[in-house]
């Protein structure tokens, strides 16, 4: 693409010379004195902000029966945390997707889930109900722990359910991603 | 202290009272007021405009009569000004203190903010007055509800609430809540003549929270606001009175008991 | 002749102004309470942000570099367009590469393709654009422009949104909220399902790692950037942050700021194309569109680049709030779009919407990279009228005359009442709203006079 070049040259040379120096440190945020009452720290922390978000926590006993609501999707290193389940011929045609997330944040009840080998980057997007597990050591604190080591990977960080309030500035939840989000530890 | 009192075109063409008033307060305040009479204008119209052209021969004016520099383009006014401390200038409008602290340096493009200071942030931040009047005063029978709206140029200058807080440490005024109180008044110079809809629909929706509020007395600190806000007022038939702050300030001084 | 935000003003549905306004006055409280959860200082955190965009500004030409060389060795194609004319081109190139007889194409909201009329562009060159994001999804079928960065039909209610998906056949007819929202995600999955294309904005590119990321709430855009083959996404040349750590910050005050989140639902952080996973494009590319940003950097409006299109500027004016974002015939409104139209179309054609505004500066006081909008309505003003664009009725030399001499001044005061009296063209503007202002009490001259 010559013209791409072209242009690319014309947009370089126009910039000013660049100022050099090195950029700002990073921020470091001081969280607000929040309510004594509520957890500030961990598991407690994330489920909180999870269930706020229209987020719901699972014990892994009840695997079973929320699978069996209809045609699952999972990815290939969960499946050996999942009892048996009733393949659905593609991700689009699921009723649930199941994956594993690579981490929780605590403050913001946020999942990181990565795409990786024998991953769907869709098994958290396209089926209406999405069940993600994640391991019980595999915790951060909040978003900036999270963005100080990401991975390389495409990767997503999922906050609670599909949702638009384009409509009257009213709440709707499961408009193009999954309507509800279950949490299994494990 | 001495100071020179900045009066304002608006108050010079119509409301001499908040002129006077001002002159009340700050004598109050341990002052000696002196009115260089030859004043004008700080030239924000054409500025806000867009004719700095205009505004700079305003402005060069302005310089001259209160701080006696030539009328010619200034590049580093710290020499032509001889004793900063001696030489402040008191306004009761932060607009205009605005203009001539940040506006004159962009319109010029040196980087001098001349000591020009809005009425309340003098009092409070200058001379550290934090309750009002000074000294005792007579007990008021029964305390005045007003509603108050601060004027968006108060941002420019930095200004926070030293207006608030000063009348509301006078015993006799209760401030009632508005709501949304940080919304503009609609005015905004010459915007309220070349869109004169959106400008009357931003102050009727302020004025309207006023009366919602079931305050009569509307009180702010810059006559630009109150000229818009009472020519609304006045043709809506809505039943509140619009005072400056000043004039609140001043009637609030105790009369001095002949000896 | 009225100025067009006036003209707009006195012709829009008092309906529409409500809706707004009340949507606007939401926004701005449940802004100030997600800032303070989530800093101590919120106003440090801001400056911080604008101090990072400063750094950026200054070194666009080697972060660009860098962002380029990085997207390279992710597998994500760059291209440089100085203008839309010329990323309208390198797009239809592509598509024509992938789907020569033309077909659907998922698009997930971005203003920076607006700013281009990308839609109508390749609707001519027989490809099929779909808005995927309800509410420009809305707009779309009702042949509208968005009215708000950040809530595209913030101007509507559900009753038009039902007309329009009535009109479609998207299904029986409800207004039923939930239920319209169903009936567009049933219709826009077949989009998504058919679509070889998807195309997005980016809101952050970061130059250390080549990483491209992209937020929202609906889902929307992770599926146009995801299920399709391809993936174009188009980028203004600004909106870069130098490292990964950075993202804490932009992606708190974004969300803050335009949504009252703490975290947008969703936050993409695409790498590249597929690699081993099972699905995702296949082709992943970048067009990095200039189209006057580097004559911005050049000007005295700089601080515009700094824009994270958070829209809480937008949500605060109040002019914007009277007269909708679609009163300033601009794809960017509000206080951002009364810098951004002049700074890139010039200020002969748009010099004007600098003028449909009140000055007041809370804008500039919730912008989360602190941008000083007022100084630069201000700027555009004096550059409107030395360019001659801009007539403003009064004749202020005149006024500067009489402002300019003692005498003349304290004889115009005489004749104030008199002159208040006549009719004047001026007055007009005045008094069709508001009564003339009136000498109250006594004269402060003669006051002053009389104590000497």
């Amino acid at each position: 693409m010559n013209d791409a070049n072209a242009d690319r040259d014309a947009i370089l040379s126009a910039l000013p010379s660049p100022i050099g120096g090195e950029p700002p440190s990073v921020f470091v945020r001081i969280r607000p004195r929040l309510d004594p009452q509520s957890s500030t720290t961990g598991w407690e922390a994330f489920d909180e902000a999870f269930v706020g978000l229209g987020g719901q926590i699972v014990p892994a006993e009840a695997l079973a029966l929320l699978l069996r609501r209809g045609g699952v999707w999972a990815d290939d290193d969960v499946l050996q945390y999942l009892p048996k389940i009733d393949k659905a011929a593609s991700v689009w045609d699921a009723e649930i997707g199941v994956c594993l997330a690579d981490l929780a944040i605590a403050e913001t009840g946020t999942l990181l889930i990565s795409a990786g080998p024998g991953r769907s980057r869709m098994t958290s997007l396209a089926p209406c109900v999405n069940v993600v597990l994640v391991h019980e050591a595999s915790i951060v604190e909040t978003p900036e722990d999270a963005f100080a080591g990401l991975p390389k990977e495409t990767c997503v960080l999922v906050s609670g359910t599909s949702r638009t309030s384009d409509i009257e500035g009213i709440l709707i939840r499961g408009v193009h991603g999954p309507r509800e989000v279950y949490l299994v530890k494990i | 202290m001495t100071v020179k009192l900045m009066l304002t075109c608006l108050c010079d063409a119509f409301y001499g009272e908040v002129g006077i008033a001002t002159v009340r307060v700050l004598e109050h305040a341990g002052c000696k007021v002196e009115f260089p009479a030859g004043q004008t204008c700080c030239g924000q119209p054409p500025f806000n405009a867009g004719d700095w052209e205009a505004s700079r021969s305003v402005a060069r004016h302005w310089r001259e009569v209160f701080f006696g520099s030539p009328q010619s383009e200034i590049r580093n006014p710290k020499s032509a000004i001889r004793d900063p401390k001696s030489e402040i200038v008191v306004a009761p409008s932060s607009s205009c203190a605005a203009m001539i602290r940040e506006g004159y340096p962009l319109m010029f493009g040196y980087d001098d903010h001349l000591p020009v200071f809005e009425l309340s942030e003098f009092l409070v931040d200058h001379l550290g007055i934090d309750k009002w009047p000074i000294g005792p005063a007579p007990q008021p029978g029964q305390k005045t509800k007003i509603a108050f709206h601060q004027a968006c140029h108060g941002r420019g200058i930095g200004l926070k609430d030293q207006q608030i807080r000063l009348l509301a440490s006078m015993q006799g005024i209760e401030i009632v809540p508005i709501d949304q109180p940080e919304q503009c008044c609609g005015f905004g110079g010459a915007f309220s003549i070349g869109h004169p809809t959106v400008s009357a629909a931003i102050g009727k929706q302020k004025l309207k929270r006023v009366v919602e509020s079931g305050a009569t007395i509307l009180v702010s600190g810059d006559m630009g606001c109150l000229i818009h806000l009472q020519g609304l007022i006045e043709k809506e038939g809505l039943k509140i009175e619009v005072r400056h702050f000043a004039e609140i300030l001043a009637e609030a001084i105790p009369a001095k008991v002949p000896a | 002749m009225r100025p067009p935000v006036e003209k707009f003003a006195r012709e829009i549905a008092p309906e529409k102004v409500a809706n707004v306004s009340s949507a606007s006055a939401t926004r701005v409280i449940s802004r100030i309470k997600a800032l303070a959860e989530a800093f101590e200082d919120p106003d440090a955190a801001r400056r911080h942000a604008a101090e990072v965009k400063n750094y950026v500004l200054d070194n666009l030409k080697d972060l660009l570099i860098q962002l380029e060389a990085k997207c390279q060795e992710n597998g994500i194609r760059v291209y440089w367009a100085k203008d839309g004319e010329r990323a309208r081109q390198i797009a239809l190139e592509i598509c024509r590469a992938t789907y020569p007889e033309g077909g659907t194409i998922v698009k997930a909201k971005s203003m920076v393709t607006e700013e281009i009329h990308l839609n109508p562009f390749l609707e001519e060159n027989g490809y099929r654009p779909v808005e995927t994001d309800l509410g420009e999804y809305v707009v779309q079928l009702e042949h509208e422009t968005p009215s708000h960065i950040v809530a595209p039909i913030v101007h509507m209610n559900r009753g038009q949104v039902a007309n329009a998906f009535e009109r479609e056949g998207l299904g029986p007819r409800t207004e039923d909220p939930v239920e319209l929202t169903m009936q567009a995600r049933a219709k826009l999955r077949s989009h998504f399902r058919e679509a070889q294309i998807g195309i997005s904005g980016v809101n952050f590119a970061v130059a250390e790692t080549g990483r491209l990321v992209l937020v929202e709430n609906e889902g929307n855009n992770r599926l146009s950037t995801t299920a399709p083959v391809v993936h174009i996404a188009f980028m203004g040349i600004e909106k870069i942050l130098p490292c990964e750590p950075d993202l804490a910050l932009f992606l708190r005050l974004l969300g803050c700021s335009a949504t009252a989140q703490h975290m947008t639902g969703y936050v993409h952080l695409i790498s590249g194309p597929r690699k081993e996973e099972r699905d995702g494009p296949r082709e992943v590319h970048l067009i990095l569109l200039d189209n006057g940003r580097s004559r911005i950097l050049r000007s005295q409006y700089r601080e515009i680049l700094r824009c994270i299109r958070c829209g809480a500027c937008q949500n605060v004016c109040p002019v914007y709030r009277q007269v909708s974002g679609h009163a300033y015939h601009y794809v960017y409104s509000g206080p951002i779009g009364a810098v951004l139209a002049p700074a890139l179309d010039g200020v002969e054609k748009m010099g004007w919407v600098a003028k449909a505004s009140s000055l007041c500066g809370a804008c500039e006081e919730v912008c989360p990279v602190c941008i000083p909008i007022p100084r630069m309505l201000l700027q555009i003003r004096d550059e409107s009228v030395r360019a001659g664009a801009v007539k403003d009725s009064v004749p202020w030399h005149l006024f500067a005359k009489a402002a300019t001499s003692g005498w003349q001044w304290r004889a115009g005061l005489k004749l104030l009442p008199m002159a208040s009296k006549m009719p004047h063209p001026l007055k007009q503007g005045w008094t069709e709203y508001r009564a003339m202002p009136h000498r109250v009490g006594r004269p402060f001259r003669s006051w002053w006079n009389e104590r000497r």
